[in-house]
């Protein structure tokens, strides 16, 4: 029997046309991994899908890829839905991929990544978008459960940074059907308040399903449009959820969440002990200067200038009450006193007759002494 | 309120400021001593916002649909 001979197009649309009419390659999904991925510049995906023992090469359109919610890559394992057709001009045949999912994956996961990306292509996770955690606070809005682990750790490391700034806890379920709502509705009503600086959400690690409350879509909209700063500190180290993406700053637990967010008090005081002491330094430094400098006027023009000198000695008078009342413990501690008469500070036996009231500030208190006597050294003591 | 944490930063920014323009003798005495002076008064404000009483741990209560603040028992 002679057989025609057929071209090669036409052999090609022949098998072509044979695939196509087959009903379960005319939809069908493949699962495999993924393998010599290539993006080309038209926006179309090549690559082959293989197992141990086989491959077939696949294709997807630029369309197709746009509307699928995982993220292609080398050696990823996925189930591809299409259809298989021929090349003709190669002849090869081909999987036509229209949707992708990851497999080996759960279908939390799933949902999770499908919403990370949604979120991550409106702009959410945008740091343009994310609000400074102020340096100093004082009422903390806490969304969690009030028995749960995190809680307590929260308390115990605000108590002991800063007992004085204020928590408030707005109670949650941290899982279940409720939780989700109930998140909400806490961020919400924090925002109705004028005074919360901060909002810690948090919870203790878990389970991808125990934190999927931190991943559901309502949650990450509510943080999202908080006009107040939220920080995340849910799950473990290595838990991520949609909220921290969310959030204005992601810590690692909830222990960390309420260190990021108050400052402990004793640094606050060391800083200020610092600053007062370099305060009184500087101008004491000045007022030396300064002395050195009048007495120089005062040798060379001792009439014009007098005036001045007395100007600036009333001054330095002043000055010295409020170096004392800075650092009055350095001084009274070592057993001076400051006397005064009327409020001026007494730095001369000629500022008092006998009789006047005069005050004297110890360490521990005041005391009014009346004088008795005045005695004028020859010699100046100082 | 001023008694605040979050109007400290505000007033130690402003001491920092003041030992800053202490420094160097630039400025005229009478300007060092108003400085002086209100860098005082900023060290008192300071301190006073450090030192004041403690804050209680506050926990939202629903109840007829208002919203009120109880102290939390832990």
């Amino acid at each position: 029997m002679k057989l025609r001979a057929l071209s090669v197009s036409e052999i090609n649309k022949y098998i072509k046309n044979t695939l196509e009419s087959d009903p379960i390659i005319s939809y069908v999904a493949v699962k495999g991994e993924i393998s010599n991925f290539k993006l080309h510049s038209s926006g179309h995906a090549y690559f082959s899908l293989k197992d141990d023992n086989s491959k077939i090469s696949c294709v997807m359109f630029r369309s197709d890829l746009m509307k699928c919610t995982v993220d292609l890559a080398e050696g990823m394992a996925v189930e591809i839905s299409g259809n298989i057709s021929v090349y003709e001009r190669d002849g090869r045949y081909q999987l036509y991929g229209r949707s992708v999912k990851q497999v080996g994956l759960g279908d939390l996961q799933q949902k999770f990544e499908a919403l990370k990306k949604d979120l991550l292509q409106l702009g959410y996770f945008d740091q343009s978008k994310k609000k400074v955690i102020p340096h100093f606070v004082d009422r903390v809005g806490v969304i969690t459960s009030p028995t749960g682990a995190a809680i307590r750790d929260i308390l115990s490391v605000a108590r002991r940074r800063n007992p004085k700034v204020e928590l408030v806890i707005y109670p949650v379920r941290v899982q279940g059907d409720q939780s989700c709502e109930e998140i909400v509705t806490a961020l919400d009503y924090f925002n109705t308040l004028e005074d919360i600086d901060v909002i810690i959400v948090s919870r203790g690690g878990g389970a991808l399903e125990d934190l999927w409350s931190f991943n559901e879509r309502p949650v990450a909209e509510a943080i999202y449009r908080s006009r107040i700063p939220v920080v995340s500190g849910v799950g473990h180290e290595v838990d991520f959820t949609i909220s921290d993406f969310v959030s204005d700053l992601r810590v690692p637990t909830p222990s960390a969440a309420a260190e990021l967010v108050i400052k402990p008090l004793e640094d606050m005081r060391f800083e200020l002990r610092q600053k007062s002491e370099t305060l009184s330094s500087r101008m004491e430094s000045r007022l030396k200067l300064e002395r050195r400098q009048l007495l120089m006027y005062n040798e060379r023009n001792i009439n014009s200038i007098d005036r001045k000198i007395q100007d600036y000695k009333s001054r330095l008078q002043r000055l010295g009450v409020s170096l004392d009342t800075l650092s009055p413990l350095k001084t009274l501690d070592r057993g001076y006193a400051v006397a005064s008469v009327e409020g001026h500070l007494l730095d001369s036996v000629e500022k008092v007759k006998v009789d006047d009231t005069v005050n004297i500030t110890l360490k521990d208190g005041e005391i009014k002494a009346r004088v008795q006597e005045v005695e004028v050294k020859d010699e100046p003591i100082v | 309120m001023s008694q605040s944490f979050k109007s400290y930063e505000e007033k130690i920014d402003a001491l920092s400021e003041i030992i800053r323009s202490l420094d160097g003798g630039n400025v005229d005495l009478s300007a060092s001593l108003e400085k002086f002076q209100e860098g005082v008064d900023l060290f008192k404000a300071c301190n006073e916002i450090l030192n004041q009483a403690e804050a209680s741990v506050k926990i939202i209560k629903e109840v007829n649909n208002q919203y009120i603040e109880e102290n939390f028992e832990e």
